[in-house]
């Protein structure tokens, strides 16, 4: 198997960083304040089901993700010469089932969180956490010694 | 720390295929349990206003 370099293994995480990103931020904070603002609760009157709403922020969600999921893959092949994905049908399983498990998140904190400010706070903290501890942070090497665990 | 959040799964999966290496089936158990996790929240605590 061919020597892989940083940005081999960066280029996924930071895919994954896209779905986290849009998952954890733009999903919760825009159901809870469609709540705040009573857009739900007209959305109920209209005669909406629970499965429509939630799946046409989905929907908005999925196309957010994959632009930029493009955008980040585009970027890393053709400036930091990052190699592209080897196995596409299984590369694209992984990244349905990690945007399913982000929206289903972000959809929870929507559902539980009253109001737009509380989704933000409670999503950023979860994204720097998960950033800073799953791959897509600095190398433990390059961090402070207080850091690197 | 990082095994319990489901960042550093998402990441294992895409990982695999996307580097040649093998499924991470681990890691694809414990997204699929998130998913799960968080489907029943958001179906159980929803609320229109």
């Amino acid at each position: 198997m061919a020597r892989r370099r940083a940005t081999d293994f960066y280029a996924p995480a930071y895919v994954a960083l896209v779905i986290a990103s849009v998952g954890l931020i733009a999903l919760p904070v825009r159901m809870a304040g469609y709540r705040e603002r009573g857009v739900l609760r007209r959305f109920h009157a209209a005669g909406l089901s629970l499965p429509v709403v939630i799946g046409s922020q989905v929907v908005v969600a999925a196309s957010l993700v994959i632009a930029g999921s493009i955008g980040i893959a585009a970027v890393a092949r053709l400036f930091y010469g990052a190699m592209l994905p080897e196995a596409w049908p299984q590369v694209l399983m992984a990244f349905v089932l990690g945007l399913a498990c982000f929206c289903a998140i972000g959809v929870a904190l929507g559902a539980v969180l009253p109001t737009a400010r509380a989704a933000q706070g409670a999503g950023l903290i979860l994204f720097f956490v998960m950033m800073m501890t799953g791959g897509a942070g600095p190398p433990a090497t390059s961090s402070a010694t207080s850091c690197a665990g | 720390m990082s095994d319990p959040l489901p960042f550093t799964h998402v990441v294992l999966v895409l990982q695999g295929p996307w580097l040649g290496k093998e499924w991470a089936w681990t890691s694809f158990w414990v997204v699929l349990a998130f998913i799960a996790g968080a489907s029943t929240i958001s179906v159980r605590f929803f609320r229109w206003d």
